[in-house]
């Protein structure tokens, strides 16, 4: 909670939280689909096929947003990120979120 | 002193279709520089490549003479208003006032009608309120140069006028390029002007030339 109040407050990941919203649910699910699937296999060594499929959904959620929703970036851009600055991050910001989620089951799991 | 935001040699090309080629425009703080031209024309393609938002082929845009190299959204020298919608809707308008570092308190006290607005999302706005919204949120912007496209779109008359007085008051601390089709508000305002006709800009000097170059019938 502290962390989440943090990044907030910080203004680099107050901008990325701002964007990673249009993502939000569509990434999530994934994130815990990835997780329920490393729990029915009942071990970590799906952790690699995981990783690959939020890599491959992630650019198509990227696209897709950078295809029907473009008109949202000139206000990112405005605040000083270029746009591929601003999907780098907001990838890894998902991808840490993933990793946590992931690491969690795996420690619950094992 | 005063900045000066110039561009020249701006080659921009779609499919082999040349939008822009052989543009020069100039702005220093202190002026507004209007910028007209027919649908179609390349305006916004310009404003967007001099924010640094669309890559041209060619360009040179120099800030007090110095060129501005790579990247330079991130030193945010230029506040662009895009012709679309600006604040994303699931942010509230004081959240987008707080990134942008804009002083909620000086537009309250220029427009007291604000006041009730900035904690509501921008679906939760008519479009004329927002589109007033965002061209102050770019205007009171600390950039130095603001880029506006289509300022005035679908805003009511008695705001239309609010406008002008603030950005006519505004200009005395940073350089405004302003475009639009209402084009008696553009030449109103503006202390330079220049329309884009066939990919390359004319200054105007005399309004006739306006109808010369094909952009109004008549004056």
């Amino acid at each position: 909670m502290t962390g989440l109040l943090f990044a907030r407050q910080h203004p680099y990941m107050r901008v990325i939280l701002i964007f990673y919203r249009n993502f939000l649910w569509p990434a999530i699910g994934i994130s815990l689909f990835a997780c329920w699937l490393i729990w029915m296999s009942g071990s970590w060594h799906f952790i690699a096929a995981s990783f690959w499929m939020k890599v491959v959904t992630n650019l198509f959620l990227g696209l897709s947003i950078h295809i029907f929703s473009p008109n949202q970036l000139p206000f990112f851009n405005n605040l000083g990120y270029n746009t591929i600055i601003l999907y780098t991050y907001t990838f890894l910001f998902d991808m840490m979120l993933w990793l946590l989620l992931s690491w969690v089951t795996i420690e619950i799991l094992l | 002193m005063r900045s000066v935001l110039e561009f020249d040699s701006v080659d921009l090309s779609f499919s082999g279709r040349i939008i822009l080629s052989g543009i020069y425009m100039l702005c220093q703080q202190g002026e507004v520089v209007g910028l007209l031209g027919r649908n179609g024309s390349g305006k916004s393609s310009l404003m967007k490549v001099v924010f640094g938002s669309l890559k041209a082929q060619h360009k040179s845009i120099r800030v007090n003479g110095v060129s501005l190299q790579g990247d330079y959204l991130k030193k945010r020298i230029i506040a662009y208003l895009p012709q679309g919608k600006l604040i994303p809707s699931h942010i509230s308008l004081r959240t987008a006032f707080s990134l942008f570092n804009v002083d909620i308190d000086e537009i309250n006290s220029l427009i007291p009608e604000v006041k009730d607005l900035i904690s509501l999302r921008p679906s939760q706005l008519s479009g004329g309120s927002l589109r007033l919204i965002e061209t102050l949120l770019i205007l009171f912007s600390p950039s130095p140069f603001s880029i506006l496209d289509e300022p005035f779109s679908g805003l009511m008359p008695v705001h239309v006028e609010t406008l002008k007085t603030i950005i006519g008051n505004l200009k005395n601390r940073k350089g405004i390029i302003i475009s639009d089709h209402m084009h008696r508000h553009v030449t109103e305002l503006s202390d330079r002007l220049y329309l884009l006709s066939n990919g390359k800009t004319y200054e105007i000097k005399a309004h006739d030339r306006l109808v010369e170059l094909g952009y109004l019938n008549s004056l």
